[in-house]
């Protein structure tokens, strides 16, 4: 099948960027970057040492001492060089997002865009990094508050959005003075790398902005380092928790996102067409593969023969997504991001079967557009007939693999979502305003989405989550993530 | 060939508009009676190629349906924008205006599957498809006085 051009024509050999200069790492572990959908190599990264790390976080100190004294103005102006270059260069910064993680290119390109969000957010920071102040609080004396960045920050990306997720931090550490780390994950570096290159390009002084490859270990040296402040994590609950703790231990501050298990509730007075459509988006967009994914649907009311005419509409859709290489662009959905992770939900799918669920639709051999290996393809699967007990409905799968569930009422299917230790997101699909609203007010979880499929905010929101999905107080994007990124000092003033 | 994501509704969209672009200097060419107005026809349509790339890009979302939102065939919006040298000014005029009721069709037949997609989208369809009904009045306008 034709496709669009690929931006890396052969394997690119990743080095770590350290005060302002590209540099080998120390360690002689390489990791091969594949592409999912070709199995072809498009990379190799040099895994870092704990020397390694420790130049990174000197390089980041000594940065930042002259960095924090720049004036917010002058840092929003590299932040607004830096967004015309991410234009500049939106189309390659795309398809380099599907060749290393497989997504489909209208998913790349909405990436893109939604990490660029976040550059032209932060670019207010002049803005949004204000005090506040009250004049004569007692006589003669006034009192006003200074918003002044922290010192050194590191991140750790997941691999399933290798270019926004940097996005909701990095912009907002510099912009507010900051100094800042990022470890890729090694399946997808290359996006961060490029990104790298744009931010060394628009400016930025040697050391503000610093990446170093790596796997668990670089991240535990980050996170154990005490010339580090904070930390940023998106990825499992587990680790997650992990971090939080690691961080609490060292004192530093974190935003630690873990993972989810979103439900989507349908009503029976929903518009079927347009919900079905958001649904495929819910639970097959980035092959299932995003923390804001739908899980588990819940199909609400005794109505058997709204039962029956949603799931039908919904399977028929389903088994219709055409299956392939992103980079052509008629195609719906990539594969899995490697094989490994292929792995992980067949084995979710077996369970499912062995747990007495029904498998109405398999995609387990999916017709693929295109001469391209098995490897990490699969295609889209609905269960029925699941129970809240079984593991496809409590466990995070991350693929795409459907629930569909039933609940007599809103109050039961609340229920069900409330059982989940989970927290990330839910929506409601409805054509009554006073059943949503009663939804947001109550479901307890952090994105709530209201006949959206996909309930992820804006750049200028932050992006939320509860319970088991987050760990910590302050969120990613928007006014959250200035608020993480620097400390309030107190002025109380008096002039004799 | 169905064109079911985004992305290859946006490039059908860009090439209809380069087309027409094209076809419109061509006759420009051709017709001295009505130059400058096929020629102006023409630059807007290679603005419009450019305004529909900018509004997918500036407003394209992994978040929304922009790979379930669309359903159409590419061989219902075929253009016929070669110029024969031997046409009568009748049958140009004929050809022009068989060109803008298709794009017409595609852009309100695009227009209405895009509404679940950001509005700059489905807003900018129907921008485009308006203006080229007013040319289709002009057109036929055009072709009485002739």
């Amino acid at each position: 099948m034709p496709h669009l051009s690929e931006p890396i024509d052969r394997p690119l050999e990743l080095r770590n960027f350290i005060d302002g200069e590209w540099v080998d790492p120390r360690s002689s572990e390489v990791v091969d970057v594949v592409n999912p959908a070709t199995s072809k190599p498009v990379a190799k990264a040099a895994m870092s040492t704990a020397d390694d790390v420790n130049a990174a976080v000197e390089a980041a100190k000594s940065a930042y001492m002259e960095w924090r004294h720049t004036t917010a103005a002058a840092r929003a102006r590299k932040l607004f060089t830096l967004k015309e270059l991410l234009e500049d260069n939106f189309e390659d910064l795309s398809r380099i997002q599907t060749m290393e993680h497989g997504k489909t290119i209208d998913e790349s390109r909405g990436e893109t865009r939604r990490g660029i969000e976040n550059v032209e957010v932060a670019a207010g920071m002049p803005s949004l990094m204000m005090g506040r102040s009250l004049e004569n609080v007692a006589t003669g004396i006034d009192e006003y508050t200074i918003r002044q960045p922290v010192g050194v920050f590191c991140c750790i990306p997941p691999f399933n959005f290798p270019f926004m997720v940097p996005l909701w931090f990095i912009p907002y550490a510099l912009a507010t003075g900051n100094t800042f780390i990022v470890k890729p994950s090694p399946s997808v570096p290359i996006s961060q790398v490029k990104l790298c290159e744009l931010i060394d390009e628009a400016g930025f002084p040697p050391g503000v902005f610093n990446l170093i490859h790596g796997g668990a270990d670089v991240a535990t040296a980050l996170l154990e380092h005490p010339g580090i402040v904070g930390a940023t994590f998106v990825g499992s609950t587990p680790v997650a928790r992990t971090v939080y703790r690691k961080c609490g231990e060292t004192g530093k501050r974190v935003i630690a996102q873990g993972g989810a298990k979103n439900f989507i509730v349908v009503m029976p007075d929903t518009d079927v067409k347009r919900t079905i459509a958001a649904l495929m988006t819910s639970f097959y967009g980035c092959t299932g593969q995003r923390c804001l994914a739908g899980a588990n649907a819940i199909v609400v009311g005794e109505d058997d023969a709204f039962y029956t005419e949603f799931v039908r509409n919904f399977v028929d859709a389903a088994a219709r997504i055409k299956i392939g290489y992103g980079l052509d662009e008629s195609v719906q959905m990539g594969p899995l991001q490697s094989a490994d992770k292929k792995e992980r939900v067949l084995s979710y799918i077996a369970s499912g079967i062995e747990e007495g669920a029904k498998l109405t639709l398999d995609g387990r051999n999916p017709e693929i557009a295109g001469d391209y290996p098995e490897a990490c393809f699969l295609g889209p699967s609905v269960f029925e007939d699941v129970q809240p007990s079984m593991r496809i409905a409590r466990e995070e799968i991350f693929g795409p693999v459907a629930s569909i569930l039933r609940a007599r009422n809103v109050d039961e299917a609340l229920d069900l979502i409330h059982a989940s230790p989970f927290g990330n997101a839910a929506s409601i699909f409805t054509s009554s305003g006073k059943l949503a609203r009663d939804f947001q007010h109550r479901v307890q979880c952090g994105n709530v989405g209201i006949n959206i499929g996909i309930a992820a905010p804006m750049a200028f929101f932050p992006f939320s989550g509860m319970k088991d999905s987050f760990f910590g107080v302050l969120h990613g994007q928007g006014r959250d993530a200035v608020r993480f990124f620097t400390e309030t000092k107190v002025v109380v003033q008096r002039w004799f | 060939m169905r064109l079911l994501t985004a992305a290859q509704v946006i490039d059908l969209a860009t090439r209809l508009e380069e087309e027409s672009s094209g076809f419109y200097a061509r006759l420009a060419k051709a017709c001295s009676d009505h130059g400058d107005l096929f020629q102006s026809y023409s630059r807007q349509n290679s603005k419009h190629a450019k305004q529909i790339e900018e509004a997918y890009r500036y407003a394209v979302s992994d978040a929304l349906e922009t790979g379930f939102s669309f359903d159409l065939e590419e061989d219902d919006y075929a253009l016929h924008s070669d110029l024969e040298e031997s046409a009568r000014p009748a049958d140009r005029i004929a050809q022009a205006k068989s060109i803008e009721e298709v794009a017409v069709r595609f852009f309100r037949d695009a227009a209405r599957q895009s509404e679940s997609l950001m509005a700059d989208i489905p807003g900018l369809f129907r921008t485009l498809a308006g203006k080229r009904m007013r040319r289709l009045t002009e057109l036929a306008e055009l072709g009485t006085a002739s």
